[in-house]
């Protein structure tokens, strides 16, 4: 009699077989396939291998409906035949390790670039990796946005060593197509035509409870890169002012701040020393 | 719906303050939160999923926090993998545990299966082998799990498709010895019974009257598919009239237990939900008016066997 754990195991390759629980014991070795031929009971109306097939196709189509639910984009592109292959491959390459469901898909974006229909779909990489971003965004942990007026009362001299925080749902993504107009066709009905080739910083974040992503500008990307990386206000003014020029990066930064305080983007500020 | 304030009517069989009677509830899901905080429906009580709850932030904590001001919760989760051979998840315990000091839910709930091997997770609720091995197994993981948390968990009964050739005893024993041994309690899915004793032509009223009743703090309702040679646990129909008539017997039997409709995939409007909910509570008042008391072991007629 199998051990608890020689069973399971036993199972568990049956069931995540990638073509059904007959071939995979059809491909077991002998010893391995006769205890697995002698696991379940026999009799019914079911084949002991049917029986377990049924599990096999839960498992799949389990998987298969929730990743279709995360990246209803790349499945748009490519329809259901080819989204049913690529889970089949990537459930093969990557069986789910969470216990929840949510992060089933969370390879699927790198994966997908190194899968063939890139080949085809060059920009479904980005795209699934922007479906991602949303996905991480819709759960991140809560943070309150910091009021306007809390930027304003900070005296003009402390402004060049301030530093802000910005909200944990705020993910920035460098793609090389225009994923985010893809996404939104899909969105509104319209077929999933190739995107535009060009190389685009996009945002993506949670304002109360919903989730935005929206493309951002080099002085933007930039800034919100020097931001996240606790850079203080004057520096960040420097490195736009390297793309816009001194007195333009500083008026730039400034207009983008007040966006990213109506986006709710910034949840505190603080100057050098720590002080809020 | 017995209402928002719902109070447990004085019997005879008044419940333990641990697991109090809720009344009759539906499962929580995402399709109906704008419904639920809009209307706020008249339905007892309300179970949700505790791994969609296991985030860090976002719309559906923001929501359930929002319910639970106003409902009894109940947190029933599917991934806490009791019977496997992995070690239990430090992991998944601390968040489970997170959310429960956060929701203060009645109860904390999972199956008695096992979901997951070698750190992989099947996200499907696998039957065990019936064997004392698997039984001190499970026993000792419960009580692990009943540690961390600081509360006595319920275990549900799964649909199964397969048994194990070495399984050395019936379901409802193996049930009945890892409550007993555990010293947990049992969530009875009576249309896994039903699904359950199809598949595997085993009595339902057999087991039904095998299963300890002071054991029993929950009901499940849902519906399942005939796939012909076997029956599916799809959670995507009405409950079955079969299954109607076995949640009556099992009330004969266990008496004032709290109930739950779970509906799964081609979700109804909430009120189609709330009617099943309603449904099982008029059965509850016709069962429990003609004089069942929990406690006793139905010596009044039972209305069907349903041995396949």
């Amino acid at each position: 009699m199998p051990s608890l754990a020689e069973t399971q195991q036993l199972l568990w390759k049956l069931i995540t077989a990638p073509e059904g629980a007959a071939t995979g014991l059809a491909r077991l070795g002998e010893v391995e396939r006769a205890v697995a031929e002698s696991l379940v009971r026999a009799g019914g109306r079911l084949q002991p291998v049917e029986r377990l097939e049924i599990y096999a196709d839960m498992y799949f189509y389990r998987l298969r409906d929730g990743l279709k639910e995360d990246f209803v984009a790349v499945h748009a592109v490519i329809g259901e035949e080819r989204f049913h292959n690529l889970v089949t491959d990537y459930l093969l390459a990557n069986p789910p390790v969470h216990f929840s469901l949510r992060y089933a898909g969370q390879h699927l974006p790198a994966f997908i670039k190194a899968h063939a229909l890139s080949a085809r779909w060059p920009f479904l990489g980005p795209l699934a990796a922007l479906e991602w971003a949303i996905l991480d965004a819709f759960d991140a942990p809560d943070a309150s946005p910091l009021e306007l007026v809390a930027l304003q009362a900070v005296p003009p001299e402390e402004w060049p060593e301030l530093r802000f925080d910005l909200t944990p749902s705020l993910q920035r993504l460098h793609v090389d197509w225009r994923v985010d107009e893809v996404l939104q066709r899909v969105r509104d009905g319209a077929a999933a035509s190739q995107p535009d080739l060009v190389s685009t910083w996009l945002r993506v974040w949670r304002q109360e409870m919903r989730v935005f992503h929206r493309p951002m500008d080099a002085a933007e990307a930039t800034a919100l890169e020097a931001i996240a990386n606790r850079e203080p206000f004057a520096a960040v003014c420097a490195r736009v002012g390297e793309l816009l020029g001194e007195s333009a990066g500083a008026e730039r930064v400034v207009q983008l701040l007040g966006i990213w305080f109506a986006d709710g983007l910034v949840t505190s500020c603080s100057d050098g020393s720590g002080n809020a | 719906m017995s209402g928002l304030n719902h109070e447990p009517r004085a019997t005879n069989d008044m419940p333990t303050p641990e697991f109090p009677f809720l009344g009759f509830g539906v499962g929580l899901r995402p399709k109906h939160y704008p419904e639920i905080v809009d209307v706020w429906p008249a339905v007892d009580w309300f179970e949700v999923i505790s791994e969609n709850f296991m985030v860090r932030g976002g719309r559906p904590l923001h929501v359930l926090e929002r319910i639970r001001e106003r409902y009894p919760i109940v947190l029933h989760g599917v991934s806490l993998s009791i019977g496997s051979s992995d070690p239990l998840s430090k992991d998944y315990l601390r968040q489970l545990n997170e959310l429960a000091r956060r929701v203060e839910p009645a109860w904390v709930s999972d199956h008695l299966c096992w979901t997951g091997v070698g750190g992989h997770n099947l996200h499907d609720l696998l039957p065990l082998p019936y064997t004392e091995e698997a039984v001190a197994h499970v026993v000792e993981r419960v009580r692990r799990v009943q540690d961390v948390l600081g509360r006595r968990i319920l275990l549900e009964n799964v649909s199964t498709y397969f048994e194990y050739r070495h399984a050395t005893m019936p379901e409802w024993e193996f049930l009945s010895a890892v409550a007993e041994r555990a010293d947990c309690g049992i969530l009875l899915d009576v249309n896994n019974i039903f699904v359950s004793a199809f598949n595997h032509g085993f009595s339902a009223m057999d087991y039904i009257h095998a299963v300890p009743v002071e054991r029993v703090h929950q009901f499940h309702l849902a519906g399942h598919s005939d796939r012909g040679a076997f029956l599916h646990d799809t959670h995507d129909h009405p409950v079955a009239d079969a299954v109607w008539e076995l949640y009556a017997a099992a009330v004969r039997r266990f008496g004032r237990v709290s109930t739950l409709i779970e509906w799964d995939d081609h979700i109804p409007p909430l009120a189609e939900l709330c009617a099943e909910a309603k449904r099982a509570q008029r059965i509850f008042e016709r069962v429990h008016d003609h004089g069942a008391q929990s406690g006793r072991d139905a010596a009044a007629p039972l209305e069907a066997d349903y041995r396949s």
